[in-house]
């Protein structure tokens, strides 16, 4: 099976190209997909939800292989891979209360609560499972990109088999989040058609408290809602070929969003470049 | 019978010479015993990448000279040369698979589960070209390689 990456070689659609485009900006879609723009900044959640998942995947992938994390261990792994993080992305941007070693002391709890509060009895079937499937509408046209993505985690338990998302969040996912996500829908829809199951996507979301709380959010999708998902990359794809790029000011995202500078000028430039590819 | 001209031109710069250029082109006629539209698609596509593959081939070589010129015949999948097996499918030909299997009823799940089986790759994204233009010819009902 090929990786996440070697899928990414084609020009394709994901989860997070989509998200992009429709729920945090299309603007800085444009940025960053399209014109390819050096960002001025890598945000401090993006690197630090990159090291989380890289514990997340020793820990699942030792526990796949029959292995135990234990606590301690946990902990000494999430630092050292933080400190390669940091390393890695370099122009992360901290503050005053958000420094390297207030996310390292954080992100070390935040793995100690998650690994405490999972089921031992769920067996670990596949960590990272890569996919890229033909998108194919409700009345049978096939789009030419397929769509990619990589299920973090496949879990089975009682013979039901679940895809798990592991996510760190500031606050508590409110009713309903995972049920209106583009995520699952994604994700199902991918797994759907390598293996012909219908199965259930379970968001593990570990919450940044003083105290960490970790939720689960099971959620499932129909095949109407995957025909919507197909409508809404055609209509994102008409939009990109016409250049509909918008800056969404009141995105939550819009205040530390590593295009700023470019934002702001973009009203004063003929910015209008011919889209030659998307995504 | 249909008849089709495909043809692929590159211009490059000339070393050392400003404001000058060399061109680069194929051109191949060949006739497509297809009759559906999508088969005919997948054939052009075909076509269109020996004569790309050829022309960049004699760039990339250094000739400098013309490239030669093409003996026109149909280019059956197995005849297709010079792509390197790891090399994918593109995402034109896996489009005219899934076009074709699914106007015959076939589900994506279906065409998965056979890919894998018969390839042991994981899905339709797995395949490389060969394989590809193997499971195209099939589907428009001619023998396999």
């Amino acid at each position: 099976m090929a990786t996440l990456t070697e899928y990414r070689d084609r020009e394709h659609w994901s989860f997070s190209a989509l998200n992009q485009f429709l729920n945090i900006c299309s603007l800085q879609f444009y940025f960053q997909r399209i014109q390819k723009l050096q960002s001025q900044f890598t945000p401090v959640n993006l690197s630090f939800g990159s090291a989380f998942h890289r514990a997340m995947e020793w820990a699942h992938m030792l526990k796949k292989e029959g292995g135990a994390p234990k606590e301690q261990e946990a902990r000494d792994m999430f630092r050292d891979l933080w400190n390669r993080q940091v390393q890695e992305d370099r122009n992360i941007r901290f503050d005053d209360e958000i420094t390297p070693d207030t996310c390292s002391a954080q992100g070390a709890d935040l793995v100690a609560a998650f690994l405490k509060a999972a089921d031992p009895e769920e067996e670990v079937v596949q960590v990272n499972e890569a996919f890229a499937v033909p998108l194919v509408d409700g009345q049978g046209q096939v789009l030419e990109k397929p769509i990619v993505g990589e299920i973090d985690c496949v879990v089975r338990k009682g013979g039901i088999t679940t895809l798990v998302d592991w996510k760190t969040s500031a606050k508590r996912w409110s009713r309903g989040q995972a049920d209106k996500s583009l995520q699952p829908t994604v994700y199902l829809y991918g797994y759907r058609q390598l293996y012909n199951r219908e199965v259930p996507m379970r968001f593990d979301v570990v919450v940044k408290n003083k105290t960490p709380v970790c939720e689960q959010h099971v959620t499932t999708r129909t095949e109407d809602q995957f025909n919507r998902m197909v409508e809404l990359v055609k209509k994102v794809d008409a939009m990109i070929a016409s250049e509909h790029f918008l800056p969404a000011e009141q995105s939550y995202w819009c205040a530390g969003c590593q295009y700023g500078v470019a934002c702001r000028a973009w009203h004063r430039q003929a910015s209008r470049v011919s889209v030659k590819m998307a995504a | 019978m249909l008849k089709a001209i495909v043809s692929y031109s590159k211009k490059v710069p000339v070393d050392g010479q400003n404001f000058s250029s060399q061109g680069y082109s194929v051109s191949l006629e060949t006739e497509l015993p297809e009759t559906q539209p999508a088969a005919i698609q997948a054939k052009l596509h075909e076509t269109f990448d020996l004569v790309k593959s050829t022309v960049e081939q004699e760039l990339a070589n250094g000739s400098g000279h013309a490239a030669r010129p093409l003996q026109a015949q149909p280019p059956a999948g197995n005849q297709v040369p010079a792509r390197a097996s790891g090399d994918k499918a593109s995402n034109k030909q896996i489009k005219f698979i899934t076009d074709l299997a699914t106007q015959r009823g076939l589900s994506l799940s279906d065409i998965n589960t056979d890919v894998s089986k018969r390839y042991g790759v994981a899905g339709l994204y797995d395949l490389n070209r060969k394989q590809a233009s193997s499971l195209l010819d099939e589907l428009n009902g001619r023998k396999a390689a």
